[in-house]
């Protein structure tokens, strides 16, 4: 009989045992996750963020002014201050904002147009983490309720109207 | 004999062959995500919020069809009574209490309805779920429900939460409408009979002819709101105090200035307040945030009690109180909580 390279028929069935069993230890111990389902632990940041600004973008007014806690009451204090040096949202809105957010962390940015160019704020300055999600809301504000407000036009009509686009950006600290 | 021999080992081969491949075929799906459980119920919560908070729901029968699912609760059940139960206002986030309540009642009585109707129970699946309205700063370890003025909880539908399962949480932000029925509204002025939180005493200081109402909130508090509407009585004293204190601590008296509505903390309210400001008739005084900034900066964490009094004297005063939903940006702010496993 020719033994040469030839496994006995026990032994394969042994070596046959420990492939399967090699194998399930590691299809056990695996999980393939795509980029894009990893995704899905974001997208609840994002919608709290998105829900945040539904929030406060109240467009009422209470004796003629906006709530100081709402994006255009925010806007429309932003009073004796240099954009991008030292103009904070009023206090109101960061407790209110403090209130909805709990223990996120979060950035606050305004965008506007002024003279046909796109210029930005960074009204709360905190460094986002690599997994920190993005909302953004756009506000209408005309030039009267803009009055006492860095962002009020001198010989500009009271209805012109200026679009401001606040962004919020979360993420878990 | 040589054949024989080698026709056994092939059959051997072959089973085992086909058996791993049965077997790797049959685990191969579950090596990805999504079809194990924590993941694909994300997309099931996500869904359910967006039906809850985003849709005003409808209904439709062979007489017409409308939003107003709400008000149909004899029709909620029959077969050609079509509906879905979106808690909507017209727009995303904004709900109705009414909604919400009605909500809260279907599920309760007739919970597969429900889930039938949301799309949790499919032809291969079935998904059970768990739906409360919690206030903003409600966590998974210490959750605090909505509960409206009569103390009922407003929302709180579904099964009960396994706590050894794949569960799925998903919480959307929204605020309600009317919010009359989630705050507490309760006299505490002189001009008639006095309505005080469950627990508050009433006592009447007779040799300075003050009153004096006393009580506990929980920090941080969501809701304190004073509406004065007028001086009480003749062209007299008026004031109203409000002094705060450790539990431990008392609140001898707290009267403040005539004219003024004032707030402290402490056993009275002292030469500077923390708050000091006019009384005018018809006016509304936010202290929310006030008070909360006083006691956070008292040490007050999530959670702690405090004591509270009123010195009232010669007022005609409501006070607005709510220790789950708060006003932001005058909006009732709480959230929906979603499980589904």
């Amino acid at each position: 009989m020719n033994t040469k390279g030839q496994t006995f028929t026990l032994e394969g069935v042994a070596s046959a045992l420990i492939l399967l069993l090699a194998l399930y230890t590691l299809y056990q111990s695996s999980l393939v996750i795509s980029p894009m389902w990893s995704e899905a632990v974001n997208v609840q940041t994002k919608i709290k963020a998105q829900d945040t600004l539904k929030i406060l973008d109240t467009y009422e007014k209470v004796d003629g002014n906006f709530y100081n806690d709402s994006l255009q009451g925010m806007i429309v204090n932003l009073r004796n201050c240099n954009l991008s040096v030292n103009c904070t949202p009023n206090e109101d809105f960061n407790y209110s904002l403090g209130v909805v957010l709990g223990d996120y962390d979060y950035r606050l940015e305004l965008y506007w147009v002024e003279n046909d160019t796109v210029k930005s704020a960074v009204l709360v300055d905190r460094t986002p983490s690599p997994n920190a999600v993005a909302a953004s809301r756009y506000i209408l504000l005309n030039n009267s309720e803009l009055r006492d407000s860095v962002f009020y036009r001198i010989g500009v009509e009271d209805w012109r109207p200026r679009i401001f686009e606040v962004r919020l950006i979360v993420w878990r600290p | 004999m040589e054949g024989g021999k080698l026709s056994l080992d092939l059959l051997i081969g072959l089973s085992i062959f086909l058996f791993t491949f049965m077997f790797i075929a049959s685990f191969l799906p579950g090596v990805f995500a999504d079809v194990r459980n924590e993941i694909g119920l994300m997309h099931e919560a996500y869904r359910l919020g967006v039906v809850l908070a985003e849709m005003d729901g409808y209904w439709r029968n062979s007489s017409g069809n409308g939003t107003n699912w709400h008000e149909k609760s004899d029709q909620w059940g029959k077969p050609d009574f079509y509906f879905f139960p979106g808690l909507a206002k017209g727009k995303a986030d904004y709900l109705s209490y009414e909604k919400i309540r009605a909500f809260n009642n279907l599920t309760k009585s007739n919970y597969d309805l429900v889930r039938d109707v949301l799309g949790l129970k499919t032809f291969d699946r079935e998904y059970d779920f768990n739906v409360s309205l919690e206030s903003l700063d409600s966590t998974p370890y210490s959750p605090f429900l909505v509960k409206n003025r009569a103390g009922e909880v407003v929302l709180q539908a579904g099964k009960p939460i396994p706590s050894s399962a794949y569960v799925s949480r998903y919480e959307r932000f929204v605020w309600i409408d009317p919010y009359y029925d989630l705050i507490g509204t309760f006299y505490v002025g002189t001009a008639g009979v006095r309505d005080i939180p469950r627990g508050w005493l009433n006592e009447t200081d007779k040799l300075n002819e003050t009153d004096k109402v006393e009580g506990n909130l929980t920090y941080p508090i969501k809701l304190f709101r004073v509406n004065v509407y007028g001086k009480a009585g003749p062209a007299q004293p008026w004031w109203l105090g409000i002094c705060f204190n450790y539990l431990n601590g008392s609140i001898p008296s707290c009267n403040a200035k005539n004219g003024k509505i004032e707030v402290d903390f402490g056993p009275h309210i002292s030469d500077n307040p923390v708050f000091s400001d006019n009384l005018v008739e018809g006016k509304s005084y936010d202290l929310t945030q006030t008070i909360n900034r006083m006691l956070k900066e008292r040490g007050f964490r999530i959670g702690d009690k405090v004591l509270v009094g009123l010195g009232v004297k010669n007022i005609d005063a409501t006070l607005d109180l709510s220790d789950s939903v708060a006003l932001i940006a005058g909006k009732a702010a709480a959230k929906i909580v979603i499980h589904v496993w």
